[in-house]
């Protein structure tokens, strides 16, 4: 009954089925390929309408990596998804009506031999013979069922995937401010990392009113480098910083720093007549000290005269510092009752007072000044968001929105609006090259870099305008050298680029800027900004041939440098 | 006796060629008794009077050479007319004895004529006889012939006066097979045949021994797990119960098959694979003999009935509902 030794028979049929199992998975690949070709390209078409609707960065890379991603994993799915013989053979048999010889075969190859019937070896000869002629005829036998209605539904999703992303997406402007956002607020903490380097003392250690100014301005650098492009959230978290800091300055600190500036002058007089006071607390503490060294040599009139001297500085303290006045009274006192041990406890008691009240002077300084920048901040990043928005609703114009500098391509930022503010700390304690110019009726300036020069000129805004205009730009390495302004009526500014300022430009200052209040009027803003200009005149933080013209600036404005 | 599959084939077509001589037309009939006959199994009939059933077994019996009975049920046809019964004798010394006297049953090709005439007392003598292969008189058991091969007819029309068979009685026929009415050229070439003056007759092409054998070749054919696999999903779809009944056995069905029907089903479709040159069973043997294995075998509601909905039409819808899958 056996036409063939079976183990023969099943060597051809395990062959046979082999190379078919080959074909069958290349052919279920094609036939899977183009049976789901719809898929990749309708996710590439969701990925581009979601972005239509919801801001998507990168949507078009998404639309055509994802869909790519997709196919890759199912190519890869296809190839290790497993075949056994046993499925390949009923496949087979039924599509080649082989009438389940080869599945037969198979299950008795899987029997013992003992266990077989005794049309086995038959059967699985049989088998092999029809495995054999398949493997020869399968690719033109059964072909891949390839079916039109997938690549047609697959060819009108690309089409409708290319025209959306050829069209104009609305969610562009958002995702411009986004970014425009996310790189204000990452070059905003940069600034206020130098901020926070040029308020940290470098020859001793914070005192603690001045290390939560630090730590404010580190936290908030944090969470502006963290921001994935929020301007809200951007906003809050300037704004919730700013007001920390700002709790750290008392309301009457104009009046105390001018009382103390006072009582150090008078103990400075007092201690060194002969020498010009230089209003330091520091320098006050160590007078009163001195003096104190040398109560035993003063004569009862002079001793009465300090007291009166103590007793009235007293009495401007008092207010705010109740300690300070009570150990100035008690110095009087013990020098009027000639206890001049008690006196010079009290003075150096006093003294200590002092010193104390430097700190915290400096540190509510430290935080006016943070929350000052802060300001900055804050227009720097709205202007930011407004401008990238307008510009991305421009279809990628460049010019006329919001007076952006676009014209040079440079590092670091500037800001010019008609508001009633002029801010210059940043160049002057040499905080990365960082200024926001503003003024109302007489403009502002901004300006120092490290390196080389810039040159331009500021011409100032119409003085009844509201909404201030705004500069944003990046600075090339140099000096912004301003120019007083000359005409108020023209929204412009005009200078030059380079070493040499030999390329003149003049860049537009359209009414688009930040469309908010000054927060700080100028009359209030300018004694502080003219005393720091003139601290930073006196470091020599200016070139020498821009201090005249930073004198007259603010000579121009009313304060005096 | 050594039966191979080609000697297998040759023998059931040399009957079928044979039979084919006297019964004119009704090719699926004669297939559906060989395979019957092959399988060991008894097939009930169903068709008008007239349409050549008695011609069918009757010539059966020539073609294979085996001995015939014929047994016409009638409702006064008792258990003993077809058994057989103890008569008293006497032997050469006058001594009286009983001897058994075998029946009408006692045939290797039994015609049950109009089976559904006999009260269901006799019905149970015939059908016990056909499951046991045996007969029990006065306590002593009596073999059948072997071959043993019933072949039961019952008229669809004249229902009065007759005793349908039971479910459980029904189930215990391998076939049930309809006799169609033959068609124009048919009736023509009965005319012509059976009123001129020959009378064809055919030859013995096989024996009982050859019946056995092809019966014992029949059963060592193999069978693919997946087609195993399907047999008995088809028959558990029978089942209005079962998850992957389509709805129309859902809603017609009143009982389905039981396991016998899988094994005609099976058996069966062995059949198939060998008188179709094969040496395995085919989805395609299986669906062939699936109508004749399951269609006595599933019970219909009363709403199939006043609907015209048939048995055949329910197992028609299984096959349709439940197809080889092997798509991966």
């Amino acid at each position: 009954m056996d036409a063939r030794p079976i183990g023969e028979s099943e060597e051809r049929l395990f062959r046979a089925l082999q190379h078919l199992r080959r074909y069958v998975r290349q052919r279920r690949m094609i036939e899977h390929g183009v049976r789901w070709v719809w898929a990749p390209t309708s996710v590439a078409l969701a990925v581009q309408l979601y972005a239509r609707f919801v801001p998507l960065e990168r949507a078009d890379v998404l639309s055509i990596a994802v869909p790519c991603l997709l196919s890759l994993l199912w190519l890869v799915w296809e190839l290790l998804r497993p075949l056994s013989l046993a499925q390949v053979a009923l496949q087979m048999d039924i599509e080649a009506h082989l009438k389940e010889r080869l599945t037969t075969a198979l299950d008795l190859i899987a029997q013992p031999p003992q266990n077989r019937p005794p049309l086995a070896a038959r059967q699985i000869a049989d088998a092999a013979d029809h495995a054999e002629r398949l493997a020869r005829t399968a690719r033109h036998l059964l072909p891949p069922r390839l079916t039109a209605y997938p690549p047609v539904v697959a060819t009108v999703l690309l089409l409708a995937t290319a025209l959306l992303w050829w069209l104009p997406n609305p969610q562009d402007a958002i995702l411009a401010e986004r970014r425009a956002v996310r790189a204000a607020a990452r070059a905003e903490a940069e600034r206020l990392d130098a901020v926070r380097e040029a308020l940290t003392p470098q020859d001793r250690l914070p005192p603690p009113e001045l290390e939560a100014v630090l730590q404010e301005l580190d936290r908030l650098a944090a969470e502006l480098r963290a921001n994935p492009g929020d301007l809200e959230e951007a906003l809050a978290d300037i704004e919730a910083a700013r007001a920390a800091l700002e709790a750290q300055v008392p309301s009457d600190f104009a009046t105390r720093q001018n009382t103390l500036q006072t009582l150090s002058r008078q103990m400075e007089s007092a201690s060194r007549p002969n020498e010009p006071a230089t209003g330091d607390l520091q320098a006050a503490a160590q007078a009163l000290r001195d003096l104190a060294a040398r109560f035993d040599t003063l004569s009862p009139p002079e001793r009465a005269e300090l007291a009166n001297m103590l007793r009235e500085q007293a009495a401007a303290v008092a207010p705010f510092d109740p300690d300070l006045a009570a150990d100035l009274n008690a110095t009087a006192n013990a020098l009027i009752q000639n206890d001049l041990a008690a006196a010079q406890e009290s003075a150096q008691a006093a003294a200590q007072r002092l010193e104390a009240a430097d700190s915290a002077l400096h540190a509510a300084d430290a935080a006016q000044r943070a929350a000052e920048e802060l300001d900055t901040t804050r227009r720097a990043v709205a202007s930011a968001a407004q401008r990238a928005q307008a510009q991305a609703q421009a279809n990628g114009a460049t010019q006329g929105a919001g007076g952006q500098n676009s014209t040079t391509g440079q590092n670091g930022q500037g800001s010019a609006g008609g508001q009633n503010s002029s801010q210059g700390q940043g160049q002057a304690r040499g905080a990365g090259g960082q200024g926001a110019p503003t003024g109302s009726g007489g403009g502002s300036l901004s300006g120092q870099l490290p390196g080389g020069t810039r040159q331009g000129q500021f011409t100032g805004s119409d003085p009844n305008r509201t909404g201030p205009g705004a500069l944003e730009g990046a600075y090339q390495p140099g000096v912004f050298a301003p120019v007083l302004p000359t005409n108020t009526n023209k929204d412009t500014i005009e200078g030059s680029l380079g070493d040499e300022g030999t390329n003149a430009e003049r860049l537009s200052l359209p009414d688009t800027g930040v469309q908010a209040p000054a927060l700080v009027p100028l009359e209030s803003a300018l004694p502080a900004y003219a005393e720091n200009a003139t601290r930073a005149l006196e470091q020599e933080q200016y070139p020498p041939h821009l201090r005249t013209f930073i004198q007259q600036y603010f000579t121009a404005l009313g304060g005096q440098p | 006796m050594s039966m191979t599959p080609e000697t297998f084939r040759a023998t059931a077509t040399a009957i079928e060629r044979e039979i084919g001589r006297v019964i004119v037309g009704q090719q699926a009939l004669i297939r559906g008794v060989l395979i019957t006959l092959l399988a060991g199994g008894n097939a009930l009939l169903e068709g008008v009077p007239g349409l050549g059933k008695t011609m069918l077994i009757r010539t059966l019996a020539d073609v294979l050479d085996v001995q015939f009975g014929r047994i016409q049920f009638t409702p006064d046809l008792m258990p003993a007319d077809v058994t057989g019964t103890n008569i008293i004798a006497e032997d050469e010394h006058g001594r009286r004895f009983f001897r058994f006297e075998p029946g009408p049953i006692f045939a290797n090709l039994v015609l049950a004529d109009e089976i559904n005439r006999a009260t269901p007392k006799t019905q149970s003598a015939l059908l016990e006889a056909m499951q046991e292969r045996t007969v029990t008189v006065a306590r002593q058991i009596h073999t059948l012939p072997q071959p043993f091969f019933v072949l039961a007819t019952q008229n669809p029309l004249e229902m009065e006066g007759t005793y349908p068979l039971p479910e459980a009685q029904l189930d215990r026929f391998f076939f049930k097979i309809d006799v169609p009415f033959p068609s124009v050229e048919d009736l023509v070439e009965i005319a012509r045949r059976t009123t001129g003056a020959a009378t064809p007759r055919a030859q013995a092409v096989a024996d009982g021994a050859t019946v056995l054998a092809m019966q014992a070749l029949a059963r060592e054919v193999p069978i693919a797990d997946a087609v195993l696999t399907y047999v008995a999903r088809l028959v558990r779809a029978t089942h209005p119960t079962d998850e992957a009944a389509p709805d129309m056995v859902r809603r017609y069905v009143r009982y389905g098959a039981s396991p016998r029907g899988m094994q005609a089903i099976i058996l069966a479709a062995k059949i198939t694979a060998l008188l179709d040159g094969r040496f395995n069973v085919a989805f395609d043997d299986v669906r062939a003999v699936a109508t004749p294995a399951l269609r006595h075998r599933i019970g219909l509601n009363f709403e199939a009935l006043a609907e015209g909905v048939s048995s055949d039409d329910i197992v028609a819808v299984l096959l349709d509902h439940l197809q080889p899958q092997a798509e991966v």
